[in-house]
């Protein structure tokens, strides 16, 4: 029986002329999807297999459907003749386009026996054709490796094809079920005495052969060294080195990737080749030299044999010598071993006639953390979750390793400089952050000699189409491209820059509809929301009616400085900003937050007052108007309707309908004009701050509501004219005289004119089992909800009461979660982007075509 | 929403074809009619029309959610101010007075004029007392019209004419004074005009507005109205201008011009666009040639560009901020461009996808438009010999040019980037103030010593030259309208 080994990711050709059984072998040896054949695609776009005139088309289609297979890393079969070189050439060229291995397989049966099949199975078309395809398979056979196929197996009878078997052989890259724990260590170049060094800090033991060389090193935890590649070249004891590592490699106690001073190293010792010994070649070729020709032998082997990237712990972590791009991670071809070896170039050189380096890094988007060396840096500095960890040992900086999964870095120095650069180092951070807006982009010859990326330049695929953001509270939220279109263009044109906007607040959703006679919105439903989740304590705070307001500021003026609406709009103008920044800056000061918080900045979440501030276009446009078109046509109307009942006529019923209507409108009017009032600069504007979200030191959003009120109240005393104070009540839920309390007070505090109030937990976010609890239920005043639903919605209750509530609520936890997350992210240090698409999914959100009125 | 309306003697009710003693309700989808009579003697009646809204049942119905018909909000003055809502409901309740029939008791009545005072005491009118003023004036009435909100107008009109032509003028004038109907206007609405209108309409002087805004400026709509009026059919002429029209252009503008007085000045920069329709319909009506029309600063712009870009020998164009697509159309007739329109807001984007979808094939095959910013890096800006950022950079807030810098003049690179925004020194030509900018979301307005210092630092940051240029009428002091700066790729940053 016939075990064909085949790699687990790879494009599988099906060779052989028509009849010659391909696709019962296909279906014998593969699974029902990893199979596309010519005949069924044929089937797709004409509904008839053998339709000879479609194949143009059909391949259209079968190329599209390999490209996307091989896309997402699923191995693939094509069913079709392949006979042809032109058809090979194609696919092949799509697995490279993929970085995928072309394999193939070839049915070569006996002429007549194909022609047979297709009789019995009534192919129209001539024994011809299939003498003909026969005839181009044989002339191919022994051009198919050079035509760029790794491997080709070729099955002669009809027995072998019936007994062959697929063994999937993973690629050597292929380690994802090895889970460590490692320590990778960066570029050695033959600085033996300093990874000795090294290896003692990391706690391996040294194991030394008759000679007292080291020959091992083993650690009494199991650990293993993962060796980024470039051990040999330019320093002082190569051969010692390489003794160890590969000694290291063949009892189990590492793993090494290929530098690219291991390739040239390996090719140098072929007999009759011709490498030029720079860039410390000569040395290694001297000290393997001296070592005689079996170690030199052995040496060559090894290096050789080396693989370039390791694919490690269930795809979590990803090592090369210079780094990998996230599809090329787990990739086989030769593009892939070079970004491996040599990075990503600009195909530019610099003033060093060096190659310029492009800066994978800084686009990196992928999971997997990726480790590497090859570019001497003076500290290693995440970027995207990848981590150069080369620290120019060689030229009297330091050798670097990392303990995976601890991510603890441990150094020693240089004993000496042992080599001197051809370019000066420098840290991968300043890279990025002293390039600036004249550095980005192009050609620029940092120091380094990488091509630098501004990390704060946000890419248009950050954000646009459909996305899935993870968060810590809800997991993964899927954001809709449609939903990332509507909010591009408030983002690109409305909102402050993204690098002043850290958080975006969630929407609120309101409390279930009352059923209690005359009311939409009443406590006793938020009550019982949280008491049925056993949440033990809530707060019961007023709800402001102006315009949510972000504030995020620095205890100095070099700080953040910014107040922005829930779009990230920034409400004032440049100067009245400052102002208004100055002042609670001041507050802060004086209340001793800054001190007692120990923060350099905070992240406040408020409301800002009065609400005809920002809302005056629509004050004028739609509130104003109704009330005053109502006044106008009922004061018309009733004394018409008097009138005519004078006449005797029966309008009794359409007169108090009228009457009722034009006090509804009367009242709503009024209802209106409580939240307008004057302002000049600051004067009059109020900001009511009620939660403190994060300072730089940490995340407060999960203090109590009560601590957060507290603060601000203590600002409130600094400040009165500007900074207004939260009513609060906090409550047991689940007590029935504290309900009533919370009753008296709200309807205290709706008859005051004010919005209505919000309902929290005292202590969020809250979660029940896997899910998340409302952060806070809005119960708004029966008299306010005419600017909702109209001035005479009491006469809809019914209707109204059957609003969705559903959607919106499970709206306000995803902006809720995905705010928390935009924080955690900022505290974490992640690099803008990191930051930005979480706070842009929030805005995205909010883009819903979700009922506004909610 | 209520209307009355009072006439010497007793016929009315007569002729309305309702008892003056009754009270008569009438269903109608929008809520209830009633019709009743607050006065009904021998010298004077007077009739009163009532329609009680059912406005939380209309926001919740999807049947209304008409764009730009604010029913689609529970807090809107549909409930109170007339508007097609209310031209309906006297054309259901009044629909054999509206079509001047005979009563039995008075024949004859019908097709007299009578002297008549109707008021609407809630109106809404996009335009004001001075559109109700030029709406009805030249239809002989006596107009009589308060401002009690914004767009919202108490009305009393006097005069003498048949019921019939009272009713069918305020069948079609509500809709147009709110220049917004409930409903879709699809062709029908076409029919509706010329039946309502035939008597009256086409030798009024605001007739291109009436039909404009009554047939929700669909261009195509408008011609074959106005071609329908004046009782023919499309000569060649007619018919070759409406192919010009560029309908959807025209719409879209009208749709957007910024109401309020600072506004106005970039809406006059489009006035010849606006005024399309209405030599259309004039055109067609008196069957006379097209006149000359002065070309708007924006063609100009448009003109400016392309011959710029010819010139430069550019090939492949990105036009950032493309809105509309006035500028993409444009270079599309010149068979050497292939051109990406990339806009920030997908909905002018959505408008010039539909007036692209018009051209011919060969013509939309270099074409493509895009969403994209300049917030942001953007891979698809690469590769273009000339890209155009037009009256887009007082758009952004002036923080954002640094990114707008990097994204366009570092990461993309073109050979050249055209820039135009407006001249601030020429604004007072326009009548503005100090200070005062010729759109609410123009962030800056530079003069033309800042935008050039700003043209020549930048150019110099990124490794470009650049020289200055202009559009528009010249000022021997203030220099032209618009101002551009054009520049070239010149060695490395």
């Amino acid at each position: 029986m016939a075990e064909l080994d085949i790699p687990e990711l790879s494009l599988v050709l099906l060779i052989g002329c028509s009849g010659s059984g391909k696709s019962v072998f296909a279906a014998q040896c593969f699974e029902p999807f990893e199979t596309v054949s010519s005949d069924f695609c044929r089937g797709l776009v004409a509904s008839d297999p053998t339709d000879q005139s479609a194949t143009a088309d059909a391949f259209a289609v079968l190329d599209l459907i390999v490209a996307k297979r091989l896309a997402r890393g699923l191995l693939t079969v094509v069913d079709a003749t392949n006979v042809q070189p032109a058809a090979r050439q194609s696919l092949i060229a799509l697995a490279r386009e993929h970085d995928v291995l072309p394999v193939g397989i070839v049915l070569d049966l006996p002429a007549g026996l194909c022609v047979e099949r297709n009789r019995a199975r009534g192919v129209s078309f001539g024994d011809e054709v299939v003498r003909r395809q026969i005839k181009s398979l044989r002339q191919s056979i022994k051009q198919l490796a050079r035509e760029g196929l790794r491997q080709v197996h070729r099955l002669t009878s009809v027995e072998e094809v019936e007994q062959a078997r697929i063994r999937r052989t993973k690629l050597y890259n292929d380690k994802r079920d090895d889970h460590g724990p490692f320590d990778m260590i960066g570029d050695v170049h033959g600085c033996f005495d300093e990874l000795t060094a090294l290896l003692g800090e990391l706690g391996y033991e040294m194991v030394t052969d008759a000679e007292g060389r080291a020959v091992d090193a083993s650690h009494p935890a199991g650990r293993r060294v993962v060796f980024l590649g470039d051990l040999v070249d330019r320093g002082p004891r190569v051969a010692d080195v390489l003794r160890l590592a590969m000694g290291m490699t063949a009892a189990g106690h590492a793993l090494a990737v290929q530098g690219n001073h291991e390739a040239k190293l390996a090719r140098a010792l072929r007999r009759g080749s011709k490498v030029q010994p720079t860039h410390g070649l000569d040395v290694s070729l001297a000290q393997l030299a001296e070592q005689g020709p079996e170690f030199e032998e052995r040496a060559r082997l090894w290096c050789d044999g080396l693989i370039s990237h390791y694919v490690l712990d269930d795809a979590r972590l990803v090592v090369a010598h210079a780094g990998l791009k996230e599809a090329f991670q787990g990739r086989a071809s030769k593009r892939v071993r070079e970004f491996a070896l040599y990075g990503d170039t600009t195909g530019e050189s610099d003033e060093y006639g060096l190659p310029v380096r492009y800066p994978w890094a800084e686009d990196y988007r992928g999971q997997a953390m990726v480790l590497y060396g090859h570019t001497p840096v003076l500290e290693p500095t995440w970027i995207n979750n990848t981590l150069c960890l080369d620290t120019g040992c060689v030229f009297g900086g330091r050798l670097t390793a990392l303990r995976y999964p601890e991510k603890e870095l441990v150094q020693v120095p240089a004993a000496q400089v042992h080599c001197q650069p051809t370019r000066p180092l420098a840290s991968a951070a300043s890279d990025g952050s002293e390039a600036g807006p004249s550095g980005g982009g192009t050609a620029g010859a940092g120091a380094g000699g990488a091509a630098t990326r501004d990390p704060a330049v946000l890419d248009v695929t950050d954000v646009l189409g459909k996305r899935i953001v993870e968060t810590r509270w809800m997991g993964p939220l899927t954001i809709q491209a449609e939903q990332a279109a509507g909010a591009f263009e408030v983002m690109s044109r409305f909102a402050t820059g993204p690098d002043r906007l850290a958080y975006l607040p969630p929407t609120m959703a309101p409390v279930e509809s009352s059923r209690l006679d005359g009311y939409l919105e009443h406590p006793l439903e938020a009550m019982a929301y949280f008491a049925a989740l056993g949440v033990e304590r809530v707060i019961c705070q007023e709800k402001h009616m102006g315009s949510r307001a972000v504030v995020w500021l620095g205890r100095d003026e070099a700080g953040p400085g910014v107040i922005h609406t829930r779009t990230g709009r920034p409400f004032f103008a440049q100067g009245l900003e400052a102002e208004a920044l100055g002042r609670l800056r001041t507050a802060l000061e004086r209340a001793g937050l800054w001190d007692s918080l120990t923060a350099q900045w905070l992240l406040i979440d408020a409301e800002l007052l009065p609400w005809s501030l920002k809302a005056e276009g629509l004050l004028r446009e739609q509130y104003r108007p109704v009330g005053a078109s109502a006044a106008a046509m009922y004061n018309a109307a009733l004394p018409a309707l008097e009138r005519a009942a004078g006449r005797g006529l029966e309008v009794a019923e359409l007169m108090a309908t009228t009457r009722r209507r034009r006090a509804n409108a009367a009242a709503y009017a009024e209802q209106v004009e409580r939240y307008v009032w004057p302002t000049a600069g600051l004067a009059g504007v109020q900001l009511a701050p009620f939660q403190i979200l994060a300072s730089d030191g940490a995340a407060l959003y999960q203090e109590s509501h009560q601590w957060h009120l507290d603060q601000a109240d203590r600002l409130v005393d600094q400040d009165p004219a500007l900074i207004r104070a939260t009513r609060r009540l906090a409550l047991d839920p689940a007590d029935p005289a504290s309900v009533e309390q919370a009753v008296a007070w709200w309807e205290e505090l709706t008859a005051g004119g004010v919005e209505g109030m919000v309902v929290k937990p005292l202590l969020a976010p809250v979660r029940r089992g896997h899910r998340l609890v409302q952060p806070g239920l809005k119960v708004r005043g029966r008299e306010y909800l005419r600017m909702t639903y109209g001035p005479d919605y009491l006469d809809h209750l019914p209707e109204l009461r059957q609003r969705n509530l559903g959607f919106k609520r499970s709206l306000a936890l995803r902006e809720y979660a995905l705010g928390l997350e935009a924080i955690d992210r900022l505290l974490d240090g992640q690099p803008l982007w990191r930051r930005h698409q979480a706070v842009f999914a929030v805005l995205a959100l909010e883009s819903n075509p979700t009922d506004p009125r909610l | 929403m209520f209307l009355t309306i009072e006439s010497p003697g007793d016929e009315l009710s007569y002729l309305l074809f309702k008892h003056p003693d009754r009270v008569q309700s009438f269903e109608l989808p929008v809520g209830r009619a009633t019709v009743f009579y607050p006065r009904a003697d021998q010298a004077v009646t007077t009739v009163a029309l009532s329609v009680e809204v059912d406005a939380v049942g209309l926001a919740r119905s999807k049947r209304f959610k008409v764009s730009g018909f604010e029913l689609g909000h529970y807090v809107n003055d549909r409930a109170y101010a007339a508007s097609s809502l209310l031209a309906v409901a006297l054309g259901r309740v009044f629909r054999s007075a509206l079509a001047g029939r005979d009563a039995l008791e008075r024949p004859g009545a019908a097709g007299r004029p009578r002297r008549m005072t109707i008021h609407l005491p809630s109106v809404r009118s996009r335009g004001g007392t001075a559109l109700v003023r030029e709406l009805f004036e030249p239809l002989g009435w006596a107009v009589e019209s308060t401002e009690t909100a914004p767009s919202c107008v108490d009305v009393r009109l006097g005069g003498e004419l048949t019921l019939a032509h009272a009713l069918s003028q305020l069948y079609v004038l509500l809709p147009v004074l709110d220049d917004s109907k409930h409903y879709w206007v699809g062709e029908a609405e076409i029919d509706k005009l010329v039946r309502y209108g035939a008597d009256w309409l086409t030798d009024h002087p605001a007739r291109a507005t009436i039909m404009a805004r009554y047939l929700a400026h669909q261009g195509r709509y408008v011609v074959d109205a106005a071609a329908r009026l004046a009782g023919g059919t499309l000569d060649q002429d007619s018919a070759e201008l409406a192919d010009r029209a560029d309908p959807v252009e025209t719409a879209a503008e009208l749709d957007q011009v910024p109401v309020g007085l600072v506004d106005s000045v970039e809406a006059a920069e489009n006035a010849a666009d606006l005024s399309y329709p209405a030599d259309l319909v004039t055109d067609a009506m008196e069957d006379a040639a097209p006149r000359p029309r002065t070309e708007t600063l924006a063609g100009l712009r448009t003109r400016f560009l392309v011959d710029q870009l010819r010139r430069l020998g550019a090939c492949r164009v990105l036009d950032l901020g493309c809105g509309e697509g006035r500028l993409v159309r444009a270079l599309l007739d010149y068979p050497q461009f292939e051109v990406v329109g990339a806009d920030v807001a997908a909905s002018p984007l959505a408008q010039a996808a539909r007036r692209l979808e018009r051209i011919a094939d060969r013509q939309r095959q270099r074409v493509r438009l895009i969403q994209a910013s300049a917030t942001y890096r953007d891979d698809r800006f690469l590769g273009f010999d000339a890209v155009v950022v037009s009256e887009v950079i007082e758009h952004l807030d002036l923080d954002r040019l640094e990114a707008f810098e990097r994204n366009l003049f570092l990461s993309a690179r073109p050979q050249h980037v055209l820039i135009t925004t407006p001249n601030a020194e020429y604004n007072q030509l326009y009548g503005l103030a100090t200070g005062q900018s010729r759109h609410s979301d123009h962030r800056f307005e530079w003069t033309r010593r800042q935008f050039q210092d700003w043209a020549q630092a930048l150019a110099r940051r990124t490794g470009y030259s650049v020289r200055f240029d202009g559009v528009g009428s010249q000022d021997q002091v203030l220099g032209q309208p618009t101002q551009v700066a054009i520049f070239e790729r010149g060695g490395e940053v």
